[in-house]
């Protein structure tokens, strides 16, 4: 535990801020408090920071700024886009499609909506994560007013085909709106909800470099919702509620980073990812269930017959800090929902652990993490398990 | 300012005897304990009463009350209003407080208790004067002696009157500390602190040792213990909770013993070392969670092998009971949402996948023969780090 390196590869939980964005979050805490919803100037100038940020995000996923509603952040984003669409369309079907692999801020979503008497389809993965599109474009018909599939995992890294899917699903039902979840994929893959054909969107500023809690919604003009959240009215009504006007220039902040630095972001991280990988794929009784088409950000690995919480801690005694893909009670273990639907063994699932990563890791890191994991597994497959 | 004091009660039993001054200052020192931090009170007894007078009003009554309610010792109390000592300010008293209360009911008696004697009307005529003057301001109810559904009781005192009508069921007991001193074994689970909530119940003091695996246990699960300590701090005031380097020993029993006996040599050495801990902090009993049955390590056999491994008496006060009746208990006391929290605990992590459930204790001991035993034990004790954990709330 006497260890001063720290190694953070948890940044698909959390990424580390950006300086300039901590620096940000402060000038505005500092020198734009006011309401931005308040008559007077001080609240003008608030007001037009927040303008200023929805065009900028706005342009970055090609939408228009009249598009863009600022959250608290994912979770938020997803309920409200969800239960806002779902319940304002009810008279016009019943039918949602998703996928088994989606994050729960999404997932308890619809088993809400289940109750509420709607019928949820829950489209199967391949054993790369990746969607069955072809099982989506079966369920949809007349009666399907949503397809709701997140653009990448969060556990796997796995990328979604959305624009081809929205495309298909349109031309079978024209009518029929498609979400997407786009929380670990905006600031990192390019979105154009034009091209893409997406009608909602939810992101989160902490997933590429910004503060926490804050997100946005992107909902196409001549979408309507009926929000759950009510209030003073803020953000045309779809979100009440004062606006963190810090939060929302630190979101601003991280996207300016992130817009110039995507593509050599995903090569610097693209050489950690294969090293760490390469290195997993030397030691015995391993999985690697992250693919090379996923994305780049996130590996997500099994140690056969480890338990991922013990890894993890081994780990953190030497200072590198990551996931653990299941969680563990005193009489059973809860594997990972994602891995599950994957097909993973429960062996193999009970020993995963996601590293997940940001242009702060450097190969450097790398090396180091490798080395660790060459030492410390051997040890503990043999102890804990592999007699 | 408020003119409210509380009354507690305790049982008739433990006042027997020369006990119960000892009983009585247990008490008050505990009740201290507990209501430190909630602003200043007054505490004395009196004819078998304990009294505490909150004095920073009415904002500090109710969690007060709340705190009373987990000293054990106190089997009730009952919140008294004070005022002067004749029957005008006795009236006014009852129709300021307690006339919402008085609404609700339909019938009703008046209970006087006179204890200063020389108060020129006698109980009777007490109880006279004021249950006419709360019929002829409460006409809608009727006097019923036998089975009233409210008693309005009046108390003369030697400086005041109170006046009272509930009480409210606490949690019984002996106060902690009047019968001795006990060292709990508390994991992260669910029966270990009601088992030391039962035994605190009886007025044993208690302390705790946790198994401490790192790193195959984290942070998280030791945070989850001392929340668990916290909550039995709540009955037992503040706990001492030693904390054993435990990943040497499991890691040589992994190596070095058969895997149908893992769990009972851990066990063993779990009770070995509880026993040098409690003596070094002279605690005379040990507590454990088991219940017969429940688990591969707690059958008839196992148990056995257990307590095979140490001189000192161990104390498993839910043997005899259900799951079920264990949670009732754990909700009870606020701690099952704790104890249910996700984290590997030491117990969970080397598991054999076929535990012995009729073991022979010749068979464990041989199994523990390649073990540095005293080797191991002396350097998990001289490793334990000792934290004193405070009730949080």
């Amino acid at each position: 535990m006497e260890n001063h390196i720290d190694i953070y590869m948890d940044n698909s939980a959390t990424t580390r801020p950006y300086d300039e964005v901590c620096d940000t979050v402060l000038d505005t805490m500092k020198n734009f408090y006011a309401n931005p919803s308040s008559l007077h100037n001080l609240g003008k100038y608030a007001e037009d920071k927040v303008s200023e940020a929805r065009r900028f995000i706005a342009k970055m996923i090609n939408a228009s700024e009249d598009e863009i509603y600022f959250t608290s952040g994912g979770t938020e984003s997803d309920n409200i886009a969800i239960l806002g669409y779902c319940r304002k369309n009810k008279r016009r079907g019943n039918k949602i499609i998703t996928t088994l692999v989606e994050h729960p801020a999404v997932l308890e979503c619809y088993k809400k909506l289940e109750e509420e008497g709607f019928e949820v389809f829950y489209a199967p993965v391949f054993e790369n994560g990746v969607v069955d599109t072809d099982a989506i474009l079966k369920e949809v018909d007349e009666n399907t007013i949503l397809v709701s599939v997140m653009h990448v995992n969060n556990e796997t890294g796995a990328i979604m085909p959305i624009g081809e899917i929205s495309k298909s699903v349109k031309t079978k039902n024209p009518n029929c709106a498609f979400f997407t979840d786009a929380v670990q994929s905006f600031g990192k893959l390019e979105i154009d909800v034009e091209t893409q054909n997406i009608d909602m969107l939810s992101s989160s500023a902490h997933k590429i470099g910004g503060p926490n809690g804050v997100g946005y919604i992107y909902i196409m003009k001549k979408i309507r919702i009926e929000t759950p959240v009510f209030g003073g009215g803020q953000e045309k009504t779809i979100r009440s509620g004062t606006h963190n006007v810090a939060g929302i220039m630190g979101f601003l902040k991280a996207c300016e980073i992130k817009k110039n630095s995507m593509d050599p972001d995903r090569e610097k991280i693209k050489e950690i990812k294969k090293y760490i990988e390469n290195t997993v794929k030397e030691i015995p009784h391993t999985k690697i269930n992250s693919t090379d088409e996923g994305l780049e950000y996130i590996l997500n690995v099994s140690f056969e017959g480890l338990k991922s919480e013990v890894i993890l801690h081994v780990l953190e005694s030497n200072g590198i800090y990551v996931s653990s893909g299941s969680a563990c009670s005193s009489k059973k273990v809860h594997t990972s929902h994602v891995l599950d639907a994957m097909g993973l063994k429960k062996k193999e699932a009970e020993g995963a652990i996601r590293f997940s990563f940001s242009a702060f890791n450097t190969i450097d890191e790398a090396k180091y993490v490798a080395s660790v994991l060459k030492r410390e597994i051997p040890i503990l497959q043999k102890t804990v398990n592999l007699r | 300012m408020s003119n409210k004091i509380i009354m507690c009660r305790y049982g008739e039993i433990i006042l027997k005897g020369l006990n119960r001054p000892k009983f009585e200052s247990a008490l008050t020192k505990n009740i201290k304990e507990a209501l430190e931090g909630y602003g200043e009170v007054n505490i004395w007894r009196a004819q078998g009463i304990t009294y505490v007078e909150p004095l920073e009003g009415d904002s500090q009554l109710k969690k007060v009350v709340e705190k009373l309610k987990c000293v054990f010792g106190i089997v009730s109390l009952t919140i008294a209003h004070k005022c002067e000592k004749n029957l005008e300010s006795i009236k006014q008293e009852i129709l300021n407080s307690f006339t919402d209360e008085i609404k609700a009911h339909n019938t009703f008696k008046v209970n006087a208790k006179r204890a200063d004697k020389k108060f020129p009307y006698k109980s009777p005529q007490i109880c006279d004067e004021i249950g006419g003057f709360i019929l002829e301001n409460f006409p809608h109810l009727k006097v019923d002696v036998n089975n009233p559904s409210l008693a309005v009781t009046v108390e003369i005192r030697d400086n005041e009157a109170f006046v009272h009508t509930q009480r409210v069921k606490c949690s019984g007991g002996m106060p902690v500390g009047t019968n001795g001193k006990a060292m709990l074994l508390l994991s992260g689970g669910i029966d270990s602190p009601v088992a030391g909530y039962m035994i605190a119940k009886r007025g044993v003091k208690l302390e705790a040792v946790h198994f401490f695996s790192y790193p195959y246990t984290g942070e998280r699960a030791k945070d989850k213990v001392l929340k668990l300590a916290s909550i039995v701090a709540k009955y037992n005031g503040e706990i001492k909770v030693h904390i054993v380097p435990f990943t040497e020993i499991q890691l040589e029993i992994r190596e070095k013993c058969p895997e149908e006996h893992l769990t009972l040599v851990m066990r063993r050495f779990m009770m070995q070392i509880a026993e040098r801990v409690a003596k070094s902090n002279n605690c005379q009993a040990l507590v454990t969670g088991e219940s017969i049955g429940q688990v591969a390590s707690q059958t008839i056999g196992a148990l056995n092998v257990t307590n095979d491994s140490v001189n000192t008496v161990v104390f498993r006060p839910l043997i005899g009971m259900d799951k079920e009746e264990i949670v009732e208990i754990s909700r009870k006391i606020d701690a099952f949402e704790t104890s249910i929290l996700p984290y590997e605990d030491c117990c969970t992590v080397f598991t054999p996948r076929h535990p012995s459930t009729k073991p022979r204790v010749e068979n464990v001991v041989k199994s523990q023969q390649k073990l540095d035993i005293d080797r191991l034990i002396d350097e998990a004790v001289a490793g334990v780090e000792t934290l004193v954990i405070k009730s949080e709330d």
